[in-house]
């Protein structure tokens, strides 16, 4: 069960911050080196809303829309990536590259297989996306990375349902086979819209409720596909990603055998059940591997003073004007309120250091998860600092530290008139550069697949896998980052997400190990 | 340009001796209960500061729809009455002239049992005070409504 | 091949639809041309409001009655989509405990004019002005900055611009005349004496060119009309004007508030529909009105203005910032604020262009007696004795009567909230679009759950009014207009569109990704907060999970095939 921030003081030896995968597997890497891990975690963030399929890299050869040509193997693709990307993590941790097969292979047996990723020198597989593209990926659930169209061995059947006009099973189909033709494929596609769902209600139903109805009945299912299969013999069967709530092997299992036809399910969009079932299977797997997990919110106490604003935004703060959304409480008036700021006097150097620090020896707090209703904390640029958190908390007493507390979805990057990292208040980097309130339509651009810089903002890390500061240097060496919270990976676009998480959280979480049994007390 | 020195001119007639009567004979509306029977019965009430935290705090709704997977009211109450927790901050919050027309679901709901899919709600809105607060806020836009 | 009608009508805004219903109803066979979509440009930028002409009080009272008996006119016309909005004037003062004899005297001034106001309100069904005191105005709207010495309300009616112009041209199509959509007009033909005698138009999804021929053609253009002009050979001029709002997710208050920004200038904190709208903003435009892009400044002056007078509004979730241009008359030496707002139409007879017309300036709320007077000098150019006007008195589609949202929703068993918002949008029609639901069950499936659009509203708008791209349905119905921007909407809308419409593959690509494209423009103007996390999902399902960010799009696109996808489409 999860536990919640009980009053008691929280002692533990590595305590992660963030429940997705990065988190989990940054715990599971250090409790198999023997320590005990807490992972503090506020809500649900982007592992739960992912679509069930791992990327690790994108493969620039198997780009869809490109006659696929020579592929690279999945680990030579992270490299490749590395290479184009300076600030990418891949690039920060290049000499540590070749222990992205071990973390691959530490994810898939934590999981029993439920997260399944091929072997090290095996190229990307190539998924049917939720709008019929061609989605490279490393691997994922075990039931949605067997959908590699590669491996088909024949014509793919894409299973709809007629009710459900949200999945279209035949516009999928012929999307299907464009995108193959497009790679130099030959490759058969149809549709196949089963009779399953019938009462009036069904078209309202969201994706639980449709896997709930699916799981009550396997065998109504088989025979509503068997009816609609077309005459030519289906080599593949894709199914929308319904087949259970928790685990689709047992639904796939039976559907194979009733119907004598390989079965697996497409990869999610919206709503997505795949990324509520990875979710919940690392929770399961966290607890029996015998790590805590405290529902609750990690923060710095108040009594060790605001934190110091990282020196790039002192100078940029100005009296100009504010930073988008300053907030001024309704019984001052408006006049002179926040708009006519001096500049703050310039901390000394080293003061963020200091803060972190101190943070980390005995000055992280513990409270509850209850959302508020108070307003987010914002910048205040005529104090030229973020507002302190009001609540008490219980003390925390760790060795180390990993944040894994993902990117906006997540809460580990926040914009509250300028971006911060909420815990520690470490620097946010957008585009080589720690972000001092700068209008965002400076950092993304009109068209919406170029680069967007903003949406690669993160917390900058050394090789070590350690939070820099703003002069570069590391403030704790107990202190690690991996997953989301990272600069320089844009998932939407750079085609790298779970398998980041992975190979970021596995890192983070064996260095952790390593630095607490490496140094006693404070290096 | 005379124009303007016209239209002026009438409202200068207009200030100095037309509106003093209009005041003196009560042809003039002032107060607040004046505007409350103006717009009240159209649903058109007043926001106080509790209810725009509350909006704010239903703002931060990015409609991942988490909420409504674990919503285990979804699928009780009659389908064409509620249709899942997620509508709460997405749909019922939005506008009190709108929220009438939801009130069967909002009567509905048991907000205690949204504390499962608070808890997940990956940007934390309140959903179990929101629930809470939906109620009273239908309370408060029917009297508005009645108040003649 | 031509075919020959009476009336031309270039554009498809709240003047071109309006004339080409007036022409139609008179009965004028009217052929009405859009390049992109109904509403696709000033139209559908603007602040949504039927308002009375409030400010040209000071000038000419006539102007404020005639603009009070229209807007009561459209009231009648299309009772469904109108809302009524009560402002409040603040009235402010440096220091409020101890206002200075100026202050008082602009109170009392305000008082005096917005009673005589209310001589005209009752043409529109508003209500009477009510004097507030401080603490009153404080109480009814928590949220103002304690700096008022008094406020006075006052009411307008909002209004969905898109509807309005999909309806009139409904309505123009009802009464015989030929609607084209996505369709260019690339030339102009000549008859034997010169005159204009026809238009050439271009398909935008095809590039087929057909021509048709008119007696008289009316360019009804907006920002575009000296575009148009030109290719008649004839120069329109303009004083195009900037205006760009802000899109807050809900509504903050049920009031409008007028907000003074760092010039001096009124800026409006407004409920609409469901949102709530900070607008706007008035700069001389020299760009390419087919590709608007909003600038830091601008978004910055608006918030600066609202914050000052509601600083509650720091904490509300801003979705997006928008533009549109003001097709004013040209006018030399004045600042943007002071250019008349009038209208003037244009006979291009004495250019060497006889036969054709063009309208420039006007205002949504005076469409409908714009578009009167266009169609009259219509008829004095075709020689044809004068037809009575009647788009004041016959209800537009779906006005004729407005269904009662609970009855409808227990007979349909649609949620009442979606049936309540399926009748503002359609007034009677709703009860079509319902029994369209109960005839097709999978049409009950919720497409946009923000803006509680339902799969038979999507398939209703493709059948009936003119929807051929994923943009003009989020015109038509909202969708992708609520907090999620379209996370949650896009890719099954796209779905019933290209069931509905038989779109190609890379056709259904095209529209998820101009949608987003488009939501996109508005939103990364105003990243902030939530904003950026519903970002990062939306990005995640379509770019990244969708595999649409990898994806090269098709190069045979079918809309704009040479032009970018930065299309402007608003």
């Amino acid at each position: 069960m999860i536990g919640s921030a009980d009053g008691a003081s929280l002692r533990t030896d590595v305590l992660v911050i963030g429940g997705g995968a990065a988190g989990a597997f940054a715990a599971l890497a250090a409790r198999e080196r023997g320590y005990e891990v807490t992972v503090v975690r506020r809500a649900w963030g982007a592992t739960a809303l992912s679509s069930g399929a791992a990327d690790v890299a994108p493969d620039p050869q198997a780009l869809p829309g490109l006659p696929l040509g020579g592929r690279q193997s999945i680990l030579d693709a992270a490299a490749q990536l590395a290479l184009r990307r300076p600030d990418h993590p891949y690039a920060i941790l290049r000499e540590r590259l070749f222990l992205l097969p071990e973390a691959l292979a530490f994810a898939s047996a934590q999981t029993s297989g439920v997260l399944a990723f091929g072997a090290p020198e095996e190229e990307n597989r190539l998924l049917l996306s939720p709008l019929g593209l061609l989605k490279p990926a490393a691997g994922g659930l075990d039931s949605i990375a067997a959908g590699d169209l590669l491996r088909a061995g024949g014509t793919v059947g894409i299973v709809g349902f007629d009710r459900i006009p949200l999945i279209d099973a035949p516009l999928l189909a012929r999307a299907a086979e464009e995108a193959v033709a497009l790679a130099g494929l030959d490759l058969r596609a149809v549709g196949i819209e089963c009779d399953f769902f019938r009462h009036q209600e069904d078209p309202l139903l969201r994706p639980h409720e449709l896997a709930e109805r699916l799981e009550r009945d396997p065998e109504r299912l088989i025979e509503s596909v068997r009816r609609a299969l077309p005459q030519e013999a289906i080599a593949l069967l894709l199914f929308p990603p319904l087949l259970s709530r928790v685990d689709a092997g047992e639904m796939i299992r039976g559907l194979q055998e009733g119907l004598g036809i390989r079965c697996a399910e497409l990869p999610a969009g919206r709503q997505s059940l795949p990324g509520i079932r990875l979710q919940r299977a690392l929770e399961a797997r966290l607890q029996q591997a015998g790590i805590r997990i405290v529902a609750g919110e990690v923060f710095v106490d108040p009594a060790l003073g605001p934190a110091p604003v990282p020196e790039a935004v002192a100078g940029l703060v100005s009296p100009a004007g504010p930073a988008l959304s300053t907030f001024v409480p309704p019984h001052v008036p408006a006049e002179g309120g926040g708009f006519t700021a001096l500049p703050p006097p310039r901390p000394p150097a080293d003061a963020l250091a200091a803060y972190v620090r101190a943070a980390m020896e005995g000055g992280l707090r513990l409270r509850g998860s209850e959302p508020s209703i108070l307003p987010a904390a914002r910048f205040d640029p005529s104090a030229g600092r973020f507002p302190p958190p009001a609540a008490q908390g219980q003390p925390i007493e760790a060795q180390a530290v990993i944040l894994a507390t993902g990117k906006f979805i997540g809460g580990g990057v926040r914009r509250e008139g300028l971006l911060r990292e909420p815990i520690f208040d470490l620097p946010i980097w957008v585009r080589g550069r720690i972000d001092g309130g700068r209008w965002l339509g400076d950092w993304t651009a009109h068209e919406l697949r170029d680069e967007q810089h903003a949406m690669r903002a993160g917390v900058r890390i050394d090789e070590g896998l350690r939070p820099l500061l703003p002069d570069e240097g590391t403030a704790s060496d107990r202190l690690f980052a991996c997953g989301g919270v990272l600069a320089g990976n844009d998932p939407a676009q750079d085609g790298a997400g779970i398998g980041l998480a992975v190979f970021t959280g596995y890192l983070a979480g064996v260095a952790a190990a390593d630095r607490i049994a490496g140094g006693g007390g404070r290096g | 340009m005379s124009a303007w020195i016209r239209g002026n001119l009438y409202l200068g007639w207009r200030a100095v001796v037309v509106h003093p009567l209009r005041r003196i004979f009560g042809k003039t509306l002032r107060g607040k209960a004046s505007f409350l029977r103006n717009y009240g019965p159209e649903g058109l009430v007043p926001t106080p500061l509790g209810d725009k935290a509350m909006l704010a705090a239903a703002g931060r709704c990015i409609s991942c729809g988490l909420c409504d997977q674990l919503d285990g009211q979804l699928g009780q109450v009659a389908r064409s009455t509620y249709d899942g927790v997620s509508l709460l901050p997405r749909q019922y919050a939005r506008s009190s002239v709108e929220l009438l027309h939801a009130r069967e679901a909002i009567e509905a709901i048991d907000p205690e049992a949204y504390r499962e899919a608070e808890a997940i709600c990956p940007t934390r809105v309140p959903l179990v005070a929101l629930a809470i607060w939906l109620k009273d806020r239908l309370g408060r836009s029917r009297e508005g409504g009645a108040r003649g | 091949m031509t075919v020959d009608f009476d009336l031309i009508v270039i554009g498809g805004g709240v003047n071109g639809t309006g004339i080409a219903r007036d022409a139609a109803m008179r009965g004028y066979r009217t052929l009405l041309v859009e390049k992109r979509d109904f509403a696709a440009g000033s139209s559908g930028a603007n602040s949504g409001m039927i308002h009375g002409g409030v400010r040209y009080l000071q000038y000419d009272r006539e102007v404020t009655e005639l603009a009070c008996i229209d807007s009561g006119y459209i009231q009648k016309i299309a009772p469904h989509l109108l809302f009524r909005i009560p402002f409040l004037f603040p009235i402010r003062a440096k220091d409020p405990e101890s206002p200075t004899a100026v202050e008082r005297a602009w109170r009392y001034g305000m008082e005096v004019y917005l009673d005589l106001y209310d001589r005209y309100q009752p043409l529109k069904a508003g209500k009477q002005s009510v004097v507030l005191s401080p603490e009153e105005a404080y109480e009814l709207e928590p949220s103002l900055a304690r700096d008022l010495v008094g406020a006075v309300s006052f009411d307008e009616w909002g209004i969905d611009p898109f509807r309005l112009c999909a309806a009139n041209a409904i309505s123009a199509r009802d009464h015989g005349a030929t609607l084209l959509t996505h369709s260019r007009v690339v030339a102009f033909t000549r008859g034997v004496s010169g005159e204009v005698s026809g238009i050439v138009v271009r398909d935008e999804a095809t590039g087929r060119e057909e021509t048709y021929g008119g007696r008289v053609i009316f360019n009804a253009g907006g920002p575009w009309a000296p575009r148009i002009a030109s290719l008649a050979g004839v120069e329109v001029k303009l004083r195009p004007g900037k205006g760009v709002h802000l899109t807050i997710d809900r509504r903050v208050s049920n009031y409008g508030v007028i907000c003074e920004a760092a010039d001096g200038r009124e800026v409006f904190v407004m409920p609409h529909e469901q949102t709530a709208i900070i607008g706007t903003t008035d700069d001389d435009y020299y760009g390419d009105p087919d590709d608007l892009r909003i600038t830091e400044d601008e978004v910055k002056y608006l918030w600066q203005a609202a914050l000052r007078s509601l600083p509650s509004v720091a904490e509300a979730r801003l979705l997006r910032a928008w533009a549109g241009i003001r097709p004013t008359a040209w006018d030399y030496g004045k600042t943007e604020d002071a250019l008349s707002r009038e209208h003037i139409i244009y006979d291009h007879g004495s250019q060497g262009a006889k036969g054709l017309l063009t309208m420039v300036g006007g205002k949504l709320a005076s469409y409908r007696i714009m578009a009167e007077e266009a169609v009259d000098a219509v008829e004095v150019l075709l020689g044809e004795a004068h037809r009575e006007c009647r788009t004041h008195l016959l209800p537009l589609p779906g006005g004729e009567s407005v269904p009662d949202a609970a009855l409808l929703a227990k007979e349909s068993g649609i949620p009442e909230p979606t049936v309540a918002r399926l009748i503002y949008r359609h007034g009677e029609l709703a009860v079509d679009i319902c029994k369209l639901a109960m005839r097709e069950p999978r049409l009950r499936a919720q497409v946009c759950r923000c803006e509680q659009v339902i799969g038979a509203e999507v398939v209703w708008a493709i059948r009936n009014e003119e929807s051929r791209r994923l943009v003009d349905l989020r015109r038509r119905t909202r969708l992708g207009m609520g907090a999620c921007q379209g996370t949650d909407c896009v890719a099954p809308a796209a779905a019933l569109l290209a069931r509905e419409a038989g779109l190609s593959v890379s056709e259904y690509h095209r529209e998820i990704y101009d949608l987003l494209q488009l939501r996109w423009k508005g939103n990364r103007a105003v990243l902030d907060g939530e904003g950026l996390a519903q970002q990062e999902l939306n990005r995640g399902i379509h770019l990244g999970a969708g595999a649409l960010g990898q994806a090269p799009l098709p190069s045979a696109s079918p809309f704009g095939e040479n032009v970018p996808p930065r299309r402007g489409d608003e």
